[in-house]
């Protein structure tokens, strides 16, 4: 019999389990996002941090431009401009867009169509499926961090002519970007999985930033006079986090210490929540 | 039927299915929420001297809270879930195959959505006040600054309200421009030279307040305050020409019911 | 007479993608079946007709009067959506007082309409309860009732038999066609020839967005008829059939298939071939396993008709 006339069931091989088994799910949401209305714009909008200091590191080679010399000596200061890049350019207000963009409708989107029960009813399990989003966002997130900052590191080779980085700065601008993504995909695909409906998801992740914001600035700053308290805000928990990668001064009295373990741990209890969450789906 | 009964009619309905979500219910415990951090703030700076800190608090926990987060949020949830909602759930056609004009529908429920929003913010902030500020509320002169929060909490809620129904017409995300604009276009013209402030909301609003903030924040002044009849008259235009064109842009447009929006 | 709805080289394109295309219609009072399979174009129509969309080209009117933006012309209009769609949180009863109140309807009256047409499809007993609770049939028996709430003088219905159990579509379809007999004017889509046969016999075919066929039921009928017919008959001696039709001149191909022993016909004249397929069993006591069409369906007309044009 000619294979296309036999079945399925006559079909005696067997099915091959996927090393990544997430992967579709990855790249499926990556183009959704990337053929989202405005996403062009977003992202145009989101490169403005790079271009900005990719000018920063053209002046900074330029002799003739000496009366910058301000300018200059933070530039080519690594450490300083990375965490200048990572921290004070706009780049995390990008990276915030960025995250409501790519992951707030990622998971309410399945629970408003009720398509988590098809994707769980394939070889799938609640970690691949939230495996495959968190991707997702990573991807982007990652892509407006991680990949401008190696191209600044690129640009400042070019420009200078000598490599100048040291390895912990090397290391802190993969390690950084990482984190800092990883904090903000969780975080968002916790909300997209509390409501199917996006909007709320929505304002209530943007709330929840600026809230905790707000909170950190009078908890630290009036009702107890300490500014360690500032580690409630996710923004300057990040700007510590730097601090301590890039070796920078830190604007908290909090141990250094403290910013990675919040942000892994924030990271993980809100996955596992997500987890939680999509589990209690029925199939 | 006549507009106002149309008006009437809608509202009636969709006050009451408002009242039976638990997103409303969700909403009203977050305008709380600062409240809550108010009354451990104040337990906590109880014994301590020197300059009151319940009105500091006030000041720099509640009234940013509520007007620079809060309620533009509110306005943005609620604005945008008038058509939103509609179409999401694709009940649109329910209600524009019926003999009741579309600016009678759209007016019906912008209306809840803000009657739902002062319901929350100006009890928040009546509830705030009091906590900061103590017997002074009692006072004349207590009962006519809460006046001028109260009113201005109520027309900025107008505003933002009118501005995100009106933007949740015309376009099919309207959430994340509507969060570009407060926390972005808001924020940013503050740094800018000129009266570009006079092109934000948040302007009037502030210039409405009876306590000027001082230093950095949302609610630093870069610009001399309008004139508080002036701000109130700007908001009160504001909120109706936004939702005019709304109605307009609302019965000339045809809404496509069958793609997922945000 | 004047016509009920009147449409004039209606087109309509979502972007790239063509709703309708160029289509002139005049419909009279009475049922109205509109047919095609999914993707034809059936509800793009309907919305149009139901001041849903802005045509893009051309015009449509309804009592000689435009359609969108025209409140006042649904005094007169009922509505069933195709889509399965419904506020939470709320009862079919005050569901339905609403719609009614949106008629004009004082809060007593609104009841009572709400109350009869529920009635009209066997949902008063779950008037109170929310519809998120109802199944997908009884959500589109209340979809239907919230159409001839306001007793219209054109109700517009879009598949309103899907997801109804067959006792109920039975029950629609009568309470589609008692409303037709009392002068009234109804649109019905459906992608399933049977059931739109079952109220009305005045159809219109409409593909790829085009009105391809309009008129009697029967004539359509006889397209279907008269185009060749595949018939696929599984048996143990299934060769031995054929040879009883090799020389039967309605049939115009055999084919053999000898791995699923079955045999296929083509035939011009499906009546004629099942009638000589019935007797040469009976005749020559012949076990049968399986007797299938696989062109027998509305999909396999339009590839005809569109054949033809």
């Amino acid at each position: 019999m000619p294979v296309k006339e036999r079945g399925y069931h006559g079909w005696e091989g067997s099915l091959a389990p996927r090393r990544l088994p997430w992967f579709p799910i990855t790249l499926q949401g990556i183009r959704q996002v990337k053929d989202k209305k405005r996403a062009k714009l977003l992202f145009f909008f989101s490169a403005f941090p790079f271009l900005f200091f990719l000018i920063g590191v053209y002046v900074a080679s330029k002799p003739e431009l000496r009366f910058l010399d301000e300018i200059t000596r933070v530039i080519n200061d690594d450490s300083q401009f990375f965490d200048l890049f990572f921290t004070r350019s706009g780049l995390m207000f990008v990276l915030f867009l960025l995250s409501v963009y790519a992951g707030s409708d990622l998971i309410s989107a399945d629970l408003k169509f009720n398509s988590i029960q098809l994707y769980l009813s394939r070889p799938l399990k609640p970690i691949d499926y939230l495996a495959g989003k968190l991707a997702v966002v990573m991807f982007y997130l990652l892509m407006f961090s991680l990949v401008p900052a190696l191209l600044l590191v690129a640009a400042k080779l070019l420009f200078s002519g000598t490599w100048s980085l040291g390895f912990s700065t090397l290391a802190a601008i993969f390690v950084y970007p990482f984190l800092a993504s990883l904090a903000l995909a969780s975080l968002v695909l916790l909300f997209s999985s509390f409501s199917a409906n996006t909007r709320l998801v929505i304002v209530a992740y943007v709330g929840f930033f600026f809230f905790t914001n707000m909170l950190a600035g009078i908890l630290s700053g009036v009702v107890f006079n300490h500014s360690a308290l500032g580690l409630l805000s996710p923004e300057r928990t990040m700007r510590h986090l730097a601090a301590l990668l890039f070796g920078t001064k830190a604007a908290m009295a909090a141990p250094l210490w403290v910013a990675p373990l919040l942000v892994v741990g924030v990271s993980l209890v809100a996955l596992a929540w997500t987890l939680t969450r999509i589990r209690r789906v029925e199939v | 039927m006549a507009l106002p009964t149309s008006i009437a009619v809608v509202f009636g309905f969709f006050s009451r299915l408002s009242l039976r979500n638990r997103r409303t219910w969700l909403l009203m415990g977050a305008a709380f929420i600062p409240i809550l951090v108010l009354l451990v703030a104040r337990a906590v700076t109880a014994g301590r001297t020197g300059s009151a800190i319940g009105p500091v608090l006030f000041h720099q926990m509640a009234v940013p809270f509520l007007f620079t987060l809060y309620i533009p949020l509110m306005g943005l949830l609620g604005g945008s879930s008038c058509v939103g909602d509609e179409i999401d759930q694709r009940t649109l056609v329910f209600l524009t195959t019926r003999p009741v004009k579309k600016s009678a529908v759209l007016v019906g429920k912008a209306g809840v959505q803000a009657a739902i929003s002062l319901g929350i913010v100006l009890p928040a902030l009546l509830l705030s006040f009091a906590i900061g500020f103590g017997s002074f509320i009692l006072s004349s002169e207590g009962l006519a600054r809460l006046g001028k929060y109260l009113l201005a909490a109520g027309l900025a809620t107008l505003a933002y309200t009118g501005l995100f129904v009106l933007l949740g017409t015309l376009m099919k995300k309207p959430v994340i421009a509507g969060i570009v604009y407060i926390f972005g276009w808001e924020y940013v013209v503050q740094f800018i030279p000129g009266s570009t402030q006079h092109l934000t909301i948040s302007h009037y609003v502030k210039s409405l307040l009876p306590y000027k903030a001082a230093g950095e924040g949302f609610l630093m002044f870069q610009l001399e305050p309008s004139p508080v009849l002036h701000a109130a008259m700007v908001l009160l235009l504001l909120s109706a020409v936004f939702l005019v064109l709304a109605t307009r842009v609302f019965s000339q447009k045809e809404y496509v019911l069958s793609e997922p929006r945000v | 007479m004047a016509p009920v709805l009147e449409a004039e080289s209606l087109s309509k394109w979502y972007g790239n993608i063509l709703g309708v295309s160029d289509i002139s219609l005049v419909l009279m009072p009475g049922v109205h079946g509109l047919l095609g399979p999914n993707g034809a174009g059936k509800t793009t129509f309907l919305r149009l007709a139901s001041g849903q969309l802005k045509p893009n080209r051309g015009r449509i009117r309804i009592f000689g009067e435009p359609v969108f933006n025209n409140p006042g012309l649904f005094q007169r209009v009922g509505f069933c959506p195709e889509n399965d769609a419904y506020y939470r949180g709320v009862s079919g009863g005050d569901y339905l007082s609403f719609l009614a109140r949106l008629h004009g309807a004082s809060t007593q009256k609104a009841r009572n309409l709400a109350r009869t047409a529920l009635h009209q499809v066997g949902l008063e007993e779950v008037a109170g309860k929310a519809i998120s609770a109802y199944s997908l049939g009884m959500r589109q028996r209340l979809k239907v009732s919230a159409a001839i709430l306001h007793d219209p003088q054109l109700l517009i219905l879009d598949e309103p038999l899907k997801g109804v159990d067959p006792l109920w579509r039975v029950r629609i379809t009568d309470l589609i066609r008692d409303f037709a007999s009392r002068g009234r004017t109804v649109i019905v889509s459906s992608h399933v020839l049977p059931e739109i046969e079952a109220m009305t016999n005045r159809i219109v075919l409409i593909h790829q967005g085009q009105i391809l066929a309009e008129g009697d039921i029967q004539e359509i009928r006889g397209l279907l008829d008269s185009h060749p017919h595949m018939v696929s008959v599984c048996a143990p001696h299934f060769r031995r059939i054929a040879e009883r039709f090799v020389g039967d001149h309605h049939v115009l191909t055999i084919r053999f298939d000898n791995v699923r022993q079955k045999v296929v016909f083509n035939t011009d004249n499906r009546d004629h071939f099942f009638a000589c397929l019935n007797r040469f069993v009976v005749e020559e006591n012949l076990e049968i396993e399986e007797i299938t069409s696989p062109d027998d369906n509305l999909q396999a007309v339009f590839n005809y008709l569109v054949g033809r044009k």
